[in-house]
């Protein structure tokens, strides 16, 4: 057991998977060298580093650089799928997804359902999610809800480096497409890390911080402001649970409801804009299920409905600040 | 030549109307911390005592604030990034020095930089090492030097279980823990996964480590080991202590406490058998929870605790510890009054210089339990053996 970061984590699992199965490939853009190196000396591994080294190790028949063509990406990792292999496909940035909407939604998802469950798509795909990297509109969005309204997807979003690890690799060995987002504010985040392979199972939500004045729920990088949330309101004597579902497909709703039957209130706490985001369906199934627990109103804490600003004022206070979800927290306290 | 001295000069004058922002030591165990929240962005004036940033570490979170009054020249370490003790956060100074000579600043403390490789820890520091032992790989721990006690844990536990026993031991005398085979941060693959498969990779590791003449302490599934090893070995040990151990004559072992751990997949699942363990369930705490889900989670580990499982549950697995008894070492048995893990064993029907003794308010964990009674019981049944 060492520290590692969220980077460090992402490239163990996929080293260790690929070690393990020699039927996981990797399918993307720049996956090995990018810029039009052959990869084999100082391959940069990614725009960001996931797959430093690997292939070095797993050389070109496991990883495949493609041209630049997410359709073609999607569309060749569904196929070898479906022919027995596991893929890891990469977007990139989550937002060049738009041009792989039919491969994802109306093929990589349905498969099992319209052969009967006689198909499996052992498919991962990983994308990078979230805005503060100064990356402009195009590139910062944080779009996992609308793969989690996709029947037929999983999607898994870690908070942290040891979730990192975990939940890519169960996404590799799970024989169910799985879309995996990977937030680039976090990549330098540190914790300890196993050094062996190990599963964190979908749908088992994470409680890092017992309370039981109120809930906090929060995804992806808003974990850790969320936890920031709490650390103020403790000073105050407020005693806040903070919960991770993990996976936003499948979600662990007994867990949230019953952290909120036990403190009867409720933030949430989503970086995507408000309308149709996590943040709302989170808080509709508690309204839904768990009506009788509450003691106030829902609180949900989102980005505004804009696209993510450049500039980097604006950028900052676009999204949720640990400020802004302690006021939401106080403003349901009595 | 009187440039350049007169260039070092310049730099020095410079350097001394810069001043490092660095990273504070909170407490004996801290080692970095990680930046949550500039309070000043760079151009910012401050007061000494200002709220300057939120640094968050492992055990707490707090704002850092401003050692003196100055102005925010750089942030070094933006929110999200984790820096080492005496590491550099950011950079206070007039306006009137530029932007290179920061930069040069910056630049020569980042080189001469080392962070402290171990800024220590709270609890006791053992040395660890890994030890092959027939087709293991084991992880030992050592602490202490001296008249020597070795420590086995219990099933789907680890040597961390010890952690309120070590300091006193280690006080003593030299201490050695081991991780079982499939436990902690041994390998997890225990092959056949028997008792007597189990104690002869422990008394493997012990070979390696040339120890002879050692008190041998067992919990739990680790008592059975430590008595199967003694028979093994009758002249290794000095004494024998079994600590709510399986394997006594009239004890049991609770099927579906094992069966709750082995199966159990989400860590809410498991926190009803970890109550189990103890008479006061308010000490399951949700980090000891995730302590065992984590471990639950590697490669291989349920498959090893299954094996092992049912080792333990299998008729007369330990028929043969009960009819040698007599010829075991001096031997302490220290069991809760209320252990549902493995029951009231026979205890009349020990032999007549076996001392027990059992600790009211305790569970199956009484070493943990009741730490400071233990330590009492154990150190004086030590001593008198040593």
């Amino acid at each position: 057991m060492s520290k590692k970061t969220y980077l460090q984590a992402i490239n163990e699992a996929l080293r260790q998977e690929m070690r393990r199965d020699s039927k996981v490939i990797l399918i993307g853009e720049d996956l090995v060298g990018g810029h039009g190196a052959t990869g084999e000396v100082g391959g940069a591994g990614g725009p960001f580093g996931q797959m430093r080294g690997l292939y070095k190790e797993f050389g070109a028949d496991r990883m495949i650089d493609t041209p630049i063509s997410e359709s073609a990406i999607i569309g060749a990792a569904a196929g070898a799928a479906l022919t027995g292999l596991r893929p890891v496909a990469e977007l990139m940035f989550v937002d060049f997804v738009g041009v792989c909407f039919d491969q994802i939604f109306n093929q990589v998802a349905k498969f099992r359902y319209m052969f009967g469950g006689n198909a499996r798509t052992p498919l991962v795909i990983r994308a990078t999610i979230g805005a503060g990297k100064r990356a402009a509109a195009q590139h910062s969005q944080t779009l996992h809800p609308l793969f989690t309204m996709v029947p037929g997807l999983k999607v898994a979003m870690p908070s942290n480096p040891y979730d990192a690890k975990g939940l890519l690799i169960q996404a590799i060995r799970d024989d169910d497409p799985v879309i995996y987002l990977e937030s680039k504010s976090l990549f330098g985040m540190e914790c300890e890390v196993p050094d062996e392979p190990y599963r964190i199972p979908f749908g088992e939500a994470n409680i890092l911080r017992e309370g039981k004045d109120l809930t906090i729920v929060a995804l992806g990088a808003m974990v850790p402001r969320a936890e920031r949330a709490a650390a103020e309101l403790a000073k105050d004597g407020i005693s806040v649970e903070v919960l991770d579902p993990r996976t936003t497909s499948p979600l662990d709703e007994e867990s949230i409801l019953e952290s909120v039957k036990k403190t009867g209130r409720l933030v949430v706490v989503d970086e995507s804009p408000p309308r149709c985001s996590l943040a709302a369906d989170i808080a509709g199934m508690v309204a839904d299920k768990g009506f009788k627990f509450l003691k106030a109103p829902i609180k949900q804490v989102t980005c505004p409905h804009t696209p993510v600003p450049f500039a980097p004022i604006l950028e900052d206070a676009y999204l949720p600040s640990p400020t802004q979800i302690e006021m939401a927290a106080r403003s349901i306290l009595d | 030549m009187p440039e350049k001295e007169h260039g070092v000069a310049a730099e020095h004058l410079v350097a001394t109307l810069i001043t490092p922002i660095l990273m504070p030591k909170w407490g004996l165990s801290m080692e970095e911390g990680q930046i949550v929240h500039w309070w000043k962005s760079v151009g910012d004036r401050f007061a000494e005592g200002e709220d300057l940033v939120d640094i968050e570490t492992a055990k707490v979170n707090n704002v850092y604030e401003a050692p003196l009054s100055g102005m925010l020249r750089r942030i070094v370490a933006d929110v999200g990034e984790t820096v080492s003790v005496g590491g550099l956060m950011a950079v206070s100074s007039e306006p009137d020095i530029s932007d290179a000579d920061i930069d040069a600043f910056i630049s020569a403390f980042q080189e001469s930089f080392v962070p402290k490789a171990d800024a220590g820890s709270d609890s006791l520091a053992l040395t660890r090492s890994r030890i092959h032992a027939g087709g293991h790989e084991l992880e030992v721990g050592i602490a202490g030097e001296g008249d020597t006690v070795i420590l086995i844990h219990g099933f789907s536990s680890n040597s961390q279980s010890w952690d309120l026993n070590l300091p006193t031991l280690a006080q003593r005398g030299r201490v050695i823990t081991i991780d079982l085979p499939g436990h902690g941060a041994s390998s997890k693959d225990v092959r056949e996964g028997s008792l007597s498969d189990l104690a002869t990779a422990v008394g493997t590791a012990l070979d390696t480590l040339a120890v002879g003449g050692a008190h041998l302490v067992g919990h739990s599934l680790g008592g059975a080991i430590a008595m199967q090893l003694t028979l093994d070995r009758p002249d290794r040990f000095r004494s024998l202590v079994l600590v709510a151990p399986a394997g006594l004559p009239g004890g049991s072992v609770n099927r579906d406490f094992l069966d709750g751990i082995v199966d159990g997949q989400r860590a809410r699942d498991l926190k009803p058998w970890l109550e189990m363990l103890f008479h006061n369930p308010d000490l399951v705490s949700e980090e000891l929870i995730e302590e065992v889900a984590r471990y639950k989670r590697i490669d291989g580990v349920e498959e090893s605790l299954s094996v092992i499982r049912d080792h333990l549950v299998a008729n007369g697995s330990f028929g043969h510890l009960a009819n040698s008894l007599a010829a075991l070492p001096p031997t302490l048995v220290v069991l809760g009054d209320d252990d549902r893990i493995v029951g009231s064993p026979n205890t009349a029907g020990l032999p007549d210089s076996w001392r027990v003794i059992t600790l009211n308010g305790a569970g199956h964990m009484p070493h943990v339990e009741r730490a400071s009674e233990f330590n009492d019981v154990l150190t004086s049944f030590l001593d008198e053996n040593a």
